[in-house]
């Protein structure tokens, strides 16, 4: 019997995650398509990212990485052999405005 | 808790009255959405603004216009993107302000047109000795013990107000009285906790300001109302707490489906009543406090689905949900979420061994609201950078470890004093620290068959704590004593042992509402005896006479009681004989 | 330890490799591309801003990169797959005498190579950039024909073509050492094994100095970094990739440049003025501020896009800037195709094209005049610099 952990994802099946289930909220990706590159042989996620936009969205991979490991492991591939993506600033958007020291009700 | 059927549409999304929470009245504002306009109140977020207007869905996504809504309400997902004023924003990290313009972000923002160059200011760049980032329970806890030192700080949050999810928690706190306020709510430990650190000098505290990067070159990029900062410092400790996880099945996506935290920042933050019922994934802490919440708030809970055998989170919490009528299924899960525009529906299974569900085992529920709380993962991305370039950094809290609250408050005073030893404070750790901060991380032990003690005495506790988990107020509370915690004294169980006074301070402290009193021959010519319980639901329909259902403390039927009174605690007269086995009771 | 047999090894599975194993497989030659990073076009070629132009000064860049527009642009009708071709030209404005002067005068140089591009007024500024500052626009060139990619989906591409005939790639698998006996090039070592040919390309852009020392051959190729960011995606309202070579008042920009995506986020970046070298790929706290500055002055309603992520790269840099493509005498069968200068995606295609013609059937494609000027043994310190880099 597995020790429930808090830190835990709740593992559903492979079956309980149809090819059109979204995974990438912000680019709107779908399991099949992300199965689609994992069958195809890329191990790396930022390649996901160039030819799918997983973690190329708002979020930066906030909410997909863990979706997309998961998936790999469903297709049974050791998750030593994935490159997961590559972390770069910034944790979250701002407008270019804050970095120039805009005034604020300038520039109308 | 009834339903007002004349409440006004307004306030049928909003929270009038609540059992623990103090509803504040606050000033109305108006915004408009898509044109149209609303009301909401000062100060609170725009997805809370458009909930409170029954708007869910904010808009559809460029690509395939799937409906968009909430998921995290923390600043972590981006889901519920809207354009505020112009600028695309995320609505749960937007304050409402009068006549803001919320629009859908149905397809790209448009940059607004705005072709005047505006004049420019240097971005302000300070140094520090310690940055924290994030104000929750280890973040504060830690600038407290570098505060007292006078060590410089600058402790930044990304909310309006300290104390993380300390603000959303409404129960009374686990592990130790001492060392982490055991047997306070959780607001109340983050009014405490700001206080002590408003009182310290040294400590600079900037409120609506994230940290968004780390640099090579050593500085950390703020942003919040003040702009852009870069902040320098020689140390920083990362105490961000942790982003729930997603659970992917298809309809995963749909409005309605949203994170246990975030439904507890609707609800106990912004006093917002999203829906009339609910279901639950994820039988952790998270999962059965929040379905707690929602019944403390009016809400039912339809059901709660736990994909392993046995729910993860303290059995006191699962009982209270049990005792309260909810379902509990565990080895099931969500295989489905039906729904156009907005969930309606769900489809649970039962799961194998294997996590795949079994055929012929699918049942529907109809509900628009699915919380997910399957998980939470630390946020601690900006660790890793800091430490590569060359900043001394720590984490404490969620951000370093998935635990209780408790847990973090210990975490962060540990972290805190180490980090001031190693700027080259002379300050002690107490030797005892570490152990207990490694037993607040406990997860909870096995639970043992309850057996009351000493039925003999005219008044006794019924201490129906039967599973280790760090928390021993209860021993503090008996004036008596009679109290006893053998074996670890906070993971132990307590035993009874000694006499009672019926002072009912055990049935009050207790966290998990885990402790009753008897008193044995009450009404000597009924032949009956009173129960008190602890209460912290709507009393509105407890009206003394009124004949009740009693269960035991896993919710099984066991006979039934009349209300003799409702105060703080509530007291229950009971009919028939009390069993020598399990005369628990509760409501 | 495999010993395997190819008629080519190519070192550096990016920007450059991977267009040139692609060309050499419709050669038919069986090719190995290695490469130390994980995946293709995961060193510099990810961290390209995406412009492609043949709008330069120098006659062989203009030729490469007019090969490398056509296979661009016909991308997608040749092959299917989408690589964010956006045919939306280079714009320069112009706000002072001196870039004027140095645009109009390349100007009848650009057009003996047929290069579609002219000098306008700025009201045609006005209307290919909506919103830029007006004042002191004189007006500047426009280059239609110019145009943008997603380097990271063309490299990907580049990959899946070439190894859909028949091209081996290994990844995570740097070389470290090359095989040379009796004054000829025999194969490569990695950590993995011994990989044997009697051609060996030296296409590891950062790297390449690093790879010659290990055939003794010493490149002038010395990395210099840059960073870039993006935006989120908005609206589209510019189409060209905008390229302003006016130095900034701050003292730190040499020119900036930027585009919008097929998806509609703004991708930018500068040049220092002083040159920053080394391979350091971590942000610095400085770009963002500066960069903002300098998009807001020339088009002031981007003061409200909200910025995603930021990130640094590097430029191969060769003395003259001048790229090195050649065979190197010492070594037979060692060959270059190094020194892009920040410029190898755009290049690459070409390169690739030009080379596997070079080295499989012994001439370039592009005429021996402009081939020849890119020589490894000319004369770096020779001062030669180009007009419009």
């Amino acid at each position: 019997m597995q020790e429930a952990e808090e830190g835990m994802v709740r593992d559903t099946s492979a079956e309980c995650v149809t090819d059109d289930t979204i995974i990438c909220r912000c680019e709107r990706v779908t399991a099949g398509e992300i199965r689609s590159e994992i069958r195809a042989g890329i191990r790396d996620m930022n390649v996901l990212k160039a030819t799918l936009r997983t973690g190329m969205g708002a979020c930066g991979g906030k909410s997909c990485t863990e979706l997309i490991l998961k998936l790999y492991e469903q297709e049974g591939v050791d998750l030593s052999e994935v490159t997961l993506p590559t972390n770069r600033p910034f944790v979250s958007e701002i407008p270019l405005s804050a970095f120039a020291g805009v005034e604020e009700g300038g520039g109308e | 808790m009834i339903v007002d059927m004349n409440m006004q549409e307004k306030d049928r999304f909003r929270i009038t009255s609540h059992p623990i929470i103090p509803v504040v009245k606050r000033r109305e504002i108006r915004f408009s959405f898509n044109g149209k306009e609303m009301k909401a109140y000062e100060g609170e977020a725009v997805t809370s603004a458009l909930f409170a207007n029954g708007i869910k869905v904010f808009g559809h996504h460029r690509r395939d216009n799937g409906p968009q809504g909430i998921f995290c309400v923390n600043g972590q997902c981006s889901q519920c993107m809207v354009i505020a004023d112009g600028i695309a924003v995320k609505g749960c990290m937007t304050v409402v302000k009068e006549g803001m313009e919320v629009r859908s972000c149905d397809t790209v923002p448009v940059l607004p047109e705005a072709d005047k160059v505006p004049g420019f200011k240097e971005i302000s760049t300070l140094d520090t000795e310690v940055l924290v980032i994030g104000g929750g329970p280890a973040g504060i806890n830690a600038a407290i013990e570098l505060g007292k030192l006078g060590i410089e700080i600058l402790l930044v949050d990304d909310k309006p107000e300290l104390g993380g999810k300390l603000t959303l928690q409404t129960h009374t706190f686990f592990g130790s009285k001492e060392e982490c306020y055991a047997g306070t709510r959780g607001f109340d430990i983050a009014r405490l906790l700001t206080d002590t650190l408003g009182d310290l000098e040294t400590v600079t505290v900037m409120l609506d300001t994230a940290a968004i990067g780390a640099f090579y070159d050593g500085s950390v990029g703020l942003y919040g109302k003040g702009g852009y900062t870069l902040v320098r410092p020689k140390a920083a400790l990362v105490a961000c707490g942790a982003r729930e996880k997603t659970l992917a099945f298809p309809g995963c996506d749909l409005p309605g489906v949203y994170g246990a935290g975030a439904f507890q920042t609707l609800l106990n933050r912004d006093l917002i009543r999203p829906t009339d019922k609910l279901f639950i994934v994820g039988g952790g802490n998270v999962g059965l406090i929040a379905g707690y919440h929602a019944i403390q708030a009016g809400i039912k809970v339809v059901g709660l689905v736990e994909a392993l055998p046995e729910c993860g989170g303290y059995k006191v919490h699962l009982d209270k949900l049990r005792r309260l009528g909810v379902p509990v299924l565990t080895s099931h899960t969500v295989i489905k979420a039906h729904g156009g525009e907005h969930l309606d529906r769900i489809t649970i299974a039962r799961l194998n061994s294997g996590f795949e569900p079994v055929e012929g085992t699918a049942r529907d529920f109809e509900v628009d609201t699915l919380l997910i709380a399957v998980g939470l993962s630390p946020i601690n991305e900006l660790y890793d950078k800091l430490t590569e370039f060359g900043i001394e950094s720590y984490k404490a809290g969620d951000a370093e470890e998935i635990s209780e609250a408790s847990a973090a408050i210990f975490s962060g005073k540990i972290v805190g004093r180490g980090i001031a030893r190693s700027l080259g404070y002379d300050v002690e750790i107490p030797p005892g620290w570490d152990a207990t901060a490694q037993t607040m991380k406990s997860k909870p032990g096995i639970a043992v068959e309850y057996k009351p003690e000493r039925m003999e005495l005219e008044s006794y506790p019924l201490i129906m704590c039967v599973e280790e988990i760090p928390c021993n107020p209860c021993v503090d509370s008996c004036p008596r004593q009679s109290i006893k915690i053998h074996g670890d004294p906070i993971m132990g169980l307590p035993v009874f042992e000694g006499d009672c006074i019926a002072c009912l301070k055990c049935v009050d402290i207790c966290p998990g509402l885990a402790i009753n009193l008897v008193k044995r021959n009450y009404d000597q010519d009924r032949g009956t005896s009173l129960l008190v319980i602890p209460f912290e639901l709507d009393d509105g329909d407890l009206i003394p006479g009124r004949k009740v259902n009693t269960v035991d403390m896993e919710g099984n039927p066991l006979g039934h009681g009349s209300i003799v009174d409702v105060r703080n605690p509530l007291l229950i007269q009971r009919e028939g004989l009390f069993r020598s086995k399990s005369p628990m009771m509760t409501l | 330890m495999r010993v395997p047999e190819y008629d080519a090894i190519i070192i550096g599975g990016g920007s450059v490799g991977l267009p040139m194993a692609y060309f050499m497989t419709l050669k038919k030659w069986k090719v190995l591309v290695l490469d130390g990073a994980p995946a293709p076009g995961q060193g510099q070629n990810k961290a390209a801003i995406g412009g492609v132009r043949a709008t330069h000064s120098d006659p062989a860049k203009i030729k490469l990169c007019l090969d490398g527009l056509k296979i661009f642009s016909t991308w997608h009708q040749e092959h299917g797959t989408d690589i964010e071709w956006l045919e939306g030209g280079y714009c320069f404005p112009v706000y002072r005498e001196k870039e004027e002067r140095i645009l109009k005068d390349i100007l009848p140089l650009q057009k003996s190579f047929e290069l579609d591009i002219d000098w306008v007024g700025p009201d045609r500024i006005r209307e290919l950039i909506p919103g830029i500052n007006e004042k002191g626009l004189r007006g500047g060139t426009f280059s239609p024909g110019d145009g943008q990619v997603s380097p990271l989906r063309a490299a990907t591409e580049f990959w899946r073509e070439g190894r859909d005939r028949g091209a081996e790639y290994r990844f995570n698998e740097p070389v470290t050492g090359l095989s040379v006996k009796g004054g000829r090039i025999r194969g490569v070592e990695t950590r993995l094994g011994r990989y044997s040919a009697d051609v060996v390309v030296n296409a590891a852009g950062a790297g390449a100095r690093e790879i010659g020392l290990m055939a003794g051959i010493d490149i002038p190729v010395v990395p210099e970094s840059h960073e870039g960011g993006i935006s989120a995606p908005m609206e589209r309202f510019f189409d060209a990739l905008i390229v302003d070579m006016r130095p900034g008042p701050e003292g730190k920009t040499d020119n900036f440049y930027f585009g919008q995506t097929v998806n509609g986020q703004v991708i930018f970046c500068y040049t220092p003025i002083k040159p920053v070298t080394g391979k350091n790929r971590s942000c610095t706290s400085e770009f963002m501020p500066v960069i903002a500055r300098r998009l807001i002055d020339l088009i002031p309603r981007l003061k409200n896009m909200l910025i995603r992520r930021v990130w640094r790269g590097l430029y191969p840099m060769t003395p003259d800037g001048i790229i090195i493509l050649d065979h190197v005498r010492e070594v037979e069968g060692f060959y270059l195709s190094v020194g892009m200068c920040g410029q190898g995606l755009m290049l690459g295609p070409g390169v690739g094209l030009t080379m596997a013609s070079f080295i499989i059937d012994g001439k370039p494609l592009i005429d021996k005049k402009a081939f020849d000027s890119l020589s490894f043994y000319r004369d770096f310190d020779s001062k030669r610099s180009e007009a419009l880099k």
